[in-house]
């Protein structure tokens, strides 16, 4: 259990300290049922499949994990050392539960799974310097019929 | 995640989310997002445990059956569920480093420290059938010797690789740090994460040969080295320790 009153003074005064001024308008786009939704998951955990080039320290590229990526076949090159990562190192799926929306798929809780999903690395930049990245990301997942992306940070 | 939900919801796809920190996502008024108390790198709870991993996400993506928007922040009902062993049992390495290298430099120490943790890994990776790969392209040797190397100061840095400094040291300290963690938990007892971070950070000499380094980048000139030295080397939480009299990157 961890909340910002539970964490060291240090911790909790660094988060609570990161820009976070809402936004000018606030958007909000509708849909089909749960269950007629393509879904995708976007992580800021620095995840990529071993192959694929680390993130740098600060970094507003993306990385591409296809839907069919053995979970086994993903590691975390994220520059923070604030978190835990033991976690990610024994079930991916704590991170990026990306066998869990496969069961929710089975269940038909939801329509499908994309067949991309996309990966950044939240540290080190003020939020709106990832805009640039997030639109070029928006083009792709329009292609492959995503109508909902679960947002996963770490 | 909180901005990418904006530009996502702007360009006209819906979003739902994690949050791990309820007041900067709750500042930022953002579309749709699941407040979940959990320990910050686990925003899905707790490794191995699929039905309670699969119940946060239902319920964060039902929150796209809301019509209620444009601002929702819902919150989990339940903490993480609590390995047992984790629960009962008080952990602490079995390896002891006090002994390690008396009278010898902080490298050998590190490097006695490694072959003393060897065994250890190689049961983890016995029992796990895999260890986590190395990003940095360097050898265990290189990064501890070049770490010493920047400790000390040297005119003489001598790297065998061609990333920039910040990308091969933090790659290196993440190699080192991931396989010292993983012989930790080929040992008997289950530890915590939190018992396994003060561990390394507290008792390990390769996290106090990672503070010097640090330290050594905190005292530079360059904007970029003294920023990631005081961020991104050493937890906050362990600096006062291992950097004394510097204090963290805001």
């Amino acid at each position: 259990m961890v909340r910002l009153s539970d964490m060291s003074e240090v911790e909790a005064a660094h988060l609570r300290a990161k820009a976070c001024e809402p936004f000018d308008t606030r958007p909000w786009v509708s849909g089909p049922t749960l269950s007629k939704r393509r879904v995708a998951i976007m992580t800021s955990a620095g995840l990529h499949r071993v192959g694929d080039p680390p993130f740098s320290t600060i970094d507003l590229s993306y990385r591409v994990i296809p839907s069919l990526t053995a979970t086994s076949d993903l590691t975390m090159t994220h520059s923070s050392v604030h978190f835990d990562r033991t976690g990610f190192r024994e079930d991916v799926n704590v991170v990026f539960p990306l066998d869990r929306l496969r069961e929710l798929e089975s269940l038909g809780v939801i329509g499908s799974v994309a067949d991309y999903h996309y990966s950044l690395m939240g540290a080190g930049w003020p939020p709106d310097a990832i805009e640039p990245t997030v639109r070029e990301l928006a083009s792709k997942l329009r292609d492959d019929a995503v109508d909902a992306v679960c947002l996963a940070p770490v | 995640m909180g901005a990418a939900s904006h530009y996502l919801e702007d360009e006209g796809i819906a979003t739902t989310g994690i949050s791990l920190v309820r007041e900067n996502t709750e500042k930022m008024k953002l579309p749709r997002f699941l407040w979940v108390p959990f320990e910050l790198g686990r925003p899905f709870g707790a490794p191995n445990e699929p039905d309670f991993q699969r119940r946060v996400l239902r319920t964060a993506l039902e929150l796209l059956e809301r019509a209620d928007g444009p601002v929702i922040l819902e919150d989990f009902p339940d903490d993480a569920p609590v390995c047992e062993q984790e629960s009962q049992e008080t952990w602490s390495c079995p390896v002891s480093f006090h002994s390690t290298g008396h009278g010898s430099g902080l490298v050998q120490q590190v490097l006695d420290e490694i072959n003393r943790l060897a065994p250890w890994h190689e049961v983890y990776v016995t029992a796990r059938g895999s260890s986590a790969p190395p990003a940095s392209g360097m050898n265990h040797q290189e990064i501890v010797r070049s770490l010493g190397q920047l400790a000390e100061d040297s005119s003489e840095l001598t790297v065998p690789t061609e990333l920039p400094v910040v990308e091969w040291v933090r790659l290196g300290c993440d190699d080192l740090r991931t396989w010292y963690t993983e012989a930790a938990q080929g040992q008997p007892g289950r530890a915590s994460s939190n018992e396994l971070s003060d561990w390394f950070w507290q008792q390990t000499a390769l996290a106090r040969l990672i503070g010097r380094a640090a330290m050594h980048f905190a005292k530079s000139d360059d904007v970029k080295l003294n920023r990631f030295a005081r961020r991104a080397m050493v937890p906050r939480v362990y600096m006062e320790q291992l950097m004394p009299g510097v204090e963290p990157y805001v």
